[in-house]
């Protein structure tokens, strides 16, 4: 290819003066053309990004909006802080906090149950392995409110009502199928061969595991953590209902701003700018192993 | 170091079982080689001594002591796995010491005894990469390394030679021959490969359906085989079978096939007069007979390899056999002569039960 431009090329040069004044129109045509095929990629993944991101950029530009002009089209105003520190005095801080308690440690006690049952899942052979992965998935299946109510009558017997412990039990429920779901494709891709490599150097059933089987499948790991806080974190519907004052979660706290007596659109935005926060932050952060985690077992190493 | 005896092993997958009471005895620092086609139960038999595998009955004892429900852990036996099973977040060094790590031993200690086995393997320069910036006869070597690194009482070698191409696969068998030679350390080295068995083991043993077919030095096996599957097996390229009858005349025998060839045998074989029987040659054992009594045979086809040459010939246009001379012959394809089987290089097999007979 190279070889065969170099000898078209070669004899290209015509006659300058003769050339030039019916060449250089074309020319700057030819090359804007140029231009547009060798960004034609980076132009549309920039179209496609501003779509993708119009509702959230649309959110944190309300929120550094002040609250006379929220109404106002014009992309034009002094930012301001005014919607933070408003939050700031009220009581939505605690309210984050309880998100952030509430994720970490339903995540948390998700992987700390859900790791070892998948891999016991993924390397065991015991009797009805298939039913039993089967029925965690199928608590997945039924819609959250079918579960309301009798959540709701347990937690006011044990107590559990408006707790951070309460509520993160219950997303350690539904976060529990996908940790095992997920981890035990991500198990089933660390050969077999390198348990048994670790079992004759020394190692025990739990050593192996904790040596060489979890450090292999820790981008897996990392991908089901973020995808758990996520859930966890976005949760609306339970937060609401067994949650009053003192474990409310943000998502929860953000209603409150829709009062009778108006609502408070740049509290609104704030908040929802902070609380779309660490969702970004924590995915930018694993972002390569959350693509790692979720592609592994597609392609052979 | 230690000697290693299995003892009536039987194992059972489910209802079907796959050894049935297989007795070998592995003397201290002796290399013996399990061999046989796919799915003998040679792999089987070598999980088994290592303890990934349970046994259904019969008993594994090394160096005296039943090691039939002793973890893995604590058996004290080294394998190499067919695909090397390094572990891809380790680098060569912690591979090597994974195990010295395990036990305890302190860091000094360890980074001695890695760079004392890196320096026996050639693998000093390659200490700190990981496994993957590795070509397949260094994950090879790493492999070996990470079982020698131990001193422990048994190798085992799990088809260690199938994933290198062929070059590589001469190098390392050598490699293996001389490591076993200077460590003397118990091994069992599961093949498919009977040319590798032939070449590295002290003894052979030959499965066939989790049965012991014959086991013993590499050239009995090939000299004196038990039975026509380990004379079909041992020995590369394969021995020749012609069946026919068993024709006794006093002092005198042959086998006599039924379009007539006559195939001289030097002693009288057990059996009896118009028995079946296979007839076995290596290619090796045939004369070139031109001018005499030899059979009448057709070339098929000639491959020359250089130190000898191979000739497919068809003996009285029905009989397919593999003759190879060391001198160069001048051969074509459906040139004729006549080919002599050696008469005391000859093998005998019961045609049903495939019992040798002389």
């Amino acid at each position: 290819m190279t070889s065969a431009d170099a000898t078209f090329s070669t004899p290209l040069p015509l006659p300058a003066p003769l050339a030039s004044p019916a060449s250089e129109p074309i020319l700057s045509g030819t090359r804007r053309a140029g231009w547009l095929r060798r960004h034609a990629r980076g132009l549309a993944a920039v179209a496609l990004l501003l779509v993708v991101m119009f509702p959230f950029l649309w959110l944190v530009q309300l929120a550094f909006k002040p609250g006379a002009e929220i109404f106002e089209d014009s992309l034009l105003f002094t930012p301001t802080l005014e919607g933070f520190r408003s939050l700031l005095q009220g009581n939505f801080l605690k309210s984050f906090w309880n998100s952030l308690a509430v994720s970490t440690l339903s995540t948390g006690l998700s992987l700390l149950i859900g790791v070892p049952a998948a891999y016991a899942l993924t390397r065991w052979q015991f009797r009805g392995r298939r039913h039993v992965a089967l029925w965690i998935l199928v608590t997945r299946m039924a819609p959250p409110i079918a579960f309301t109510i009798p959540f709701f009558l347990a937690y006011r017997w044990l107590g559990l009502q408006d707790t951070i412990l309460g509520l993160a039990i219950v997303y350690l429920t539904f976060n529990l199928a996908i940790v095992i779901w997920l981890m035990q494709t991500f198990f089933e891709a660390v050969p077999p061969a390198l348990e048994e490599a670790a079992y004759i150097d020394g190692c025990g059933v739990w050593q192996a595991f904790w040596r060489i089987t979890l450090p292999l499948a820790a981008p897996g790991l990392a991908a089901t953590a973020v995808l758990c806080f996520i859930f966890a974190w976005n949760d609306f519907f339970y937060a609401l209902i067994l949650t009053r004052t003192n474990a409310i979660t943000a998502p929860v706290a953000i209603v409150n701003f829709l009062q009778y007596e108006g609502w408070e659109w740049t509290k609104i935005a704030a908040s929802g700018t902070l609380v779309m926060f660490p969702v970004v932050i924590f995915t930018v952060l694993v972002r390569t192993y959350l693509v790692r985690g979720l592609t592994a077992g597609g392609v052979k190493d | 170091m230690a000697a290693l005896s299995l003892e009536k092993i039987v194992k059972h997958y489910g209802a079907t079982p796959v050894i049935h009471g297989v007795d070998i005895d592995i003397r201290d620092g002796e290399f013996v080689a399990l061999v046989g086609p796919s799915g003998c139960g040679k792999s089987t038999l070598l999980r088994a001594i290592a303890g990934l595998e349970s046994i259904t009955s019969g008993a594994i004892r090394l160096g005296g002591r039943v090691i039939n429900d002793v973890a893995p852990k604590d058996r004290n036996i080294a394998m190499v796995f067919q695909n090397y099973a390094l572990y891809p977040h380790m680098t060569v060094a912690q591979n090597l010491g994974f195990a010295l790590k395990l036990q305890g031993e302190d860091k000094a200690r360890i980074q001695r005894r890695v760079h004392e086995v890196a320096a026996i393997l050639g693998l000093e320069k390659l200490l700190d990469r990981t496994p993957r910036q590795l070509s397949g006869g260094q994950r090879q070597r790493v492999a070996m390394g990470r079982a020698i690194v131990r001193q422990p009482d048994a190798f085992l070698f799990d088809e260690p030679l199938s994933n290198l191409d062929a070059k590589l696969r001469v190098q390392v068998r050598t490699e293996i021959k001389a490591l076993h030679q200077r460590l003397s350390t118990t091994t069992v080295y599961v093949t498919h490969d009977q040319v590798e068995a032939m070449t590295l083991a002290d003894r052979i043993v030959v499965l066939k359906d989790g049965v012991v077919e014959q086991a013993g030095a590499p050239l009995a096996l090939y000299d004196r085989p038990a039975n026509a599957f380990v004379a079909g097996f041992i020995g590369s390229p394969a021995m020749n079978f012609i069946p026919g009858r068993l024709h006794l005349d006093g002092a005198a025998s042959e086998v006599v096939t039924d379009d007539g060839l006559r195939l001289p045998l030097a002693r009288p074989p057990r059996g009896r007069h118009g028995d079946s029987v296979l007839y076995g040659a290596r290619p090796e054992h045939f004369a070139l007979d031109n001018g005499g009594a030899g059979l009448p045979a057709e070339v098929v086809v000639v491959e020359p390899t250089g130190s000898e040459t191979q000739v497919a010939v068809r003996l009285h246009g029905r009989h397919d056999v593999l003759a190879a001379f060391r001198d160069r012959v001048d051969l074509r394809p459906g040139d004729t002569l006549r080919l002599q089987p050696v008469a005391a290089q000859a093998h005998l097999f019961d045609a049903a039960s495939g019992a040798r007979l002389n």
